[in-house]
């Protein structure tokens, strides 16, 4: 058995020759990456740029009103930018489980946040608007079924069901952010990572929020809702322009009352992250490429392998990047099919569309797409009065053989 | 250790909380119901809750038409209305056990759920306004109750709050009991009362319009007993677009409703409005002559908010020089307005909740109130009535008060406010604290 030496290799500093000067390359602008690269000037300019015009389109929407102007302005104005830019983004990305994850996400935010409320308004009831009413089936009965729907999936599949893939506050920061995603915008280490507390007080307004909608409307209700509603909007947009310097993910690391929500889930629900600390070799790529600036090996290490974290949104960064298949998603599935191992190679095949799978799933999920604006299509002609409303009720609520 | 001592809290807390007495019921209702107690009118307006029969005399169960045999005698005149109503005259008599109990110790005030049993579609209809939020019908009473200065105040200087707002438990504000008749709540006169004077300038807008002037003229020739449909009436009265080929829900159509904040009249839910008033429209007019009105009625608001912004602004800056006198702090706030307390400060514009603060207040706020909420407001109800000439007297209005405002202010700036001997009017005195002690 033989001693293993270290071979100790001093340093030694370059007397007399003048240190190399940092070579700024930059990332051209039809390519993009985990990794951040730096990008030119303009392409920074124009994204901030796309920023303020979305929180121009909202401002004019909520406060100034000024319908004869020749710029597009209104609360649509933000989801239009990211069709805009998610296109180009989605050309972009060399990443291919990225680049599927952005498919995904501007088609989401393209379809149900943007055609849908656009083409088929729809009016939402006041807050504390009573049960027991005849039209009140007709949006609570699916509203409910979506909201826990959504939480169950979260649940079972983490946090990325909603930020990661449906989310139009990520969406806008990943397509039109894309330029402040390097370490000179992104502030990191260890106080940044403290201040993913500051959420939590958001998260107490929202609770508050929940409070108030299941309270009959009065002044309490209703003048506390409007301040949740300032206080959620008013960051949501003023972090537009504060990118910069802040990150593109400022509002969702510090302050975002939902994603804490999802976050909770997260913690408490099936996903997490595997870490397997005998083939990582703590090159801590993972971590340089989180845009949430998880520590990931660390947690992995420390964890004994498990990285549980209110803060995964589950792009999947960390894991198609892992140069040594250290990392893999862990989530129901896994539960189900034991043998699955949502590593790298498995999420990078997510995307190759030679395989009739992928194929028969982008198929499937543009039939879910046309069948909810079908029905939107279909619901906005019979949703009316009240008058109407009685005899459609079980239409509405989605059984039709309750129609009389 | 921890689950133990959960559990000892738990089981410690339950008898605890209940040998140390529970407090009593509130007397009133809504957010500040510990505070106010009801007056004996209180049970005409808000029967399900404060109605308490009358009992000690006329034990016993009245079927039918025995009610009738008494009460001709002593109240003829709501038997004379039930007489000459459908209810008698139906095929089957609506007998007063049907609305009020046949038990004389346990008679019922009936609400708008009574009339709903054998009327569900008509109170669906109104309960669905308060899917709408504030203003309606449906939810008037809640914001009577729940405003601080209802609950503060003496009973006798809100008591005719309630006259109005009690429409939300009363069906009888609009179809007049006992006669109940379809035909007078279809006329204006049904709405006037309430909507009339100045928080609610109806009246005046709409009899200054071409539909009023016709009605004036000629609706007393006109066959109210005909329903709200198109070709039963030469011009079109209040219920006849409020309220739809009779849909007893009014707000599905309110955009600007009191019109004291601007309102982007292009959200989902106002384009949606905004479809079912060219609807109406188009009942008698061609289709798109609604989008004229609805240009117009939006210029007219854009140039009052143009007008309005700059003198509230005025008023913010005289409060920062400390010229609105007397201040927030020399006057005496609500008791139970402990933020008023904690930090007085004078309320402007809609955003500080101006619209409650009406009195207690120095001059100049008051003349900006009145510009704000009553001018504006009319201008708009004259222009949404498409009575043109009427919002632009209102706008002529708004301009010349907005210049004495102005005026005003010079002299503030100019000679400086005034401090004033503040006697206590209403806020103190006997007869105010008495009734403080008793509400």
């Amino acid at each position: 058995m033989t001693a293993v030496t270290h071979r100790v290799i001093p340093i030694q500093p370059d007397a007399g020759k003048p240190a190399p000067r940092h070579i700024r390359r930059l990332m051209p602008v039809n390519q993009q990456r985990s990794l951040a690269g730096r990008y030119a000037g303009w392409v920074k300019m124009l994204s901030w740029l796309a920023f303020a015009w979305a929180f121009a389109g909202w401002l004019n929407d909520t406060w100034f009103y000024q319908f004869n102007t020749p710029l597009w302005l209104n609360r649509y104005t933000e989801y239009a930018l990211i069709l805009i830019f998610g296109l180009w983004r989605i050309w972009a990305e060399k990443n291919p489980y990225t680049r599927k994850r952005l498919l995904l996400l501007v088609g989401n935010v393209a379809v149900l946040w943007w055609a849908i409320p656009w083409l088929f308004p729809f009016i939402e009831p006041h807050v504390g608007y009573l049960a027991g009413l005849p039209a009140f089936p007709a949006l609570h009965t699916p509203g409910t079924i979506t909201f826990f729907l959504v939480l169950a999936a979260v649940f079972l599949f983490g946090r990325r069901v909603i930020c990661g893939w449906n989310c139009p506050c990520v969406a806008i920061r990943e397509v039109v952010g894309f330029p402040f995603r390097h370490n000179d915008h992104v502030p990191r280490g260890t106080w940044p990572w403290r201040l993913r507390h500051l959420k939590w007080l958001w998260f107490a307004l929202y609770l508050g929020a929940m409070w108030a909608v299941t309270r009959p409307a009065n002044n309490t209700t209703t003048a506390f809702l409007g301040f949740f509603g300032l206080m959620v909007g008013l960051p949501y947009f003023i972090t537009f322009l504060l990118t910069p310097w802040i990150g593109n993910r400022g509002y969702c690391r510090f302050l975002c009352p939902y994603g804490a929500t999802f976050g909770l889930l997260n913690q408490v629900g099936m996903f997490r992250i595997d870490h397997d600390a005998k083939t990582c070799i703590e090159c801590g790529l993972c971590v340089k490429v989180c845009d949430m600036n998880i520590p990931v090996w660390q947690m992995g290490k420390s964890a004994g392998g498990r990285v549980k974290t209110t803060e995964c949104m589950g792009c999947g960064r960390c894991i198609t990047e892992c140069p040594t298949q250290s990392l893999a998603f862990h989530d129901v599935r896994n539960t189900i099919f034991p043998r699955l191992d949502q590593n790298r190679p498995f999420l990078r095949a997510r995307n190759d569309w030679s395989r009739p799978l992928v194929r028969l799933r982008a198929a499937g999920y543009l039939l879910v797409l046309g069948i909810t604006l079908a029905g939107a299509w279909y619901y906005s002609a019979q949703v009316g009065t009240l008058n109407e409303l009685p005899a459609r009720m079980g239409a509405l609520c989605g059984l039709p053989v309750l129609s009389w | 250790m921890w689950i133990a001592r959960l559990v000892l809290v738990v089981l410690l807390a339950t008898p605890g909380a209940a040998w140390s007495g529970l407090p009593d019921p509130p007397l009133g209702t809504g957010e500040h119901a510990d505070a106010w107690r009801p007056d004996p009118m209180h049970e005409y307006w808000d029967p399900a809750t404060f109605h308490r029969p009358e009992t000690g005399r006329m034990a016993g169960i009245f079927a039918g038409k025995e009610c009738l045999e008494c009460h001709a005698v002593i109240t003829p005149g709501i038997v004379k209305d039930w007489q000459a109503s459908r209810h008698a005259t139906t095929g089957t008599p609506v007998l007063c056990p049907a609305c009020h109990g046949e038990d004389h110790q346990k008679l019922i005030f009936p609400t708008p759920q009574t009339c709903g049993t054998c009327h569900p579609e008509r109170l669906a209809q109104m309960e669905e306004e308060k899917k709408y939020g504030f203003p309606s019908h449906a939810l008037a009473m809640e914001r009577v109750v729940d405003a601080k200065h209802f609950a503060d105040k003496p009973k006798a200087e809100v008591a005719s709050c309630l006259q109005c707002h009690s429409v939300a438990s009363k069906c009888d504000s609009c179809h007049t009991r006992h006669r109940f008749d379809p035909a007078e709540a279809r006329r204006p006169e049904a709405c006037l009362p309430c909507h009339s004077g100045p928080p609610h300038p109806d009246d005046e807008s709409f009899f200054a319009s071409v539909h009023g002037q016709k009605y004036l003229q000629e609706g007393k020739n006109w066959d109210w007993n005909r329903k709200l449909a198109p070709g039963n009436y030469p011009a079109p009265t209040c219920a006849y677009c409020h309220m739809r080929n009779g849909n007893h829900q009014v707000a599905d159509k309110a955009v600007w409703k009191f019109g004291i904040r601007e309102i982007n009249p292009r959200t989902a839910e106002n384009t949606i409005k905004r479809k079912r008033w060219q609807e109406t429209c188009a009942d008698c007019h061609p289709s798109g002559v609604a989008e004229g009105f609805f240009a117009a009625l939006d210029a007219e608001r854009k140039a009052s908010w143009n007008l309005l912004y700059p003198v509230e602004a005025l008023l913010k800056k005289l409060r920062s020089q400390g010229l609105l006198r007397p201040s927030a702090r020399e006057r005496p706030p609500y008791p139970m307005d402990l933020m008023a307390r904690l930090l007085p400060r004078e309320r402007i514009g809609f955003f500080e909740g101006q619209a409650s603060a009406f009195y207690n207040v120095s001059a100049i706020e008051r003349d900006y109130f009145e510009l704000w909420y009553f001018n504006s407001l009319a201008a708009y109800k004259g222009m949404a009535h498409q009575a043109g000439g009427y919002a632009k007297s209102m706008h002529e209005k708004m301009e010349e008060a907005a210049r004495a405002i102005e005026a005003q202010a010079r002299a503030l700036t100019e000679q400086g406010a005034k401090p004033l001997d503040l006697t206590p009017i209403w806020m103190e005195g006997e007869y105010t604290r008495f009734n403080r002690e008793h509400n």
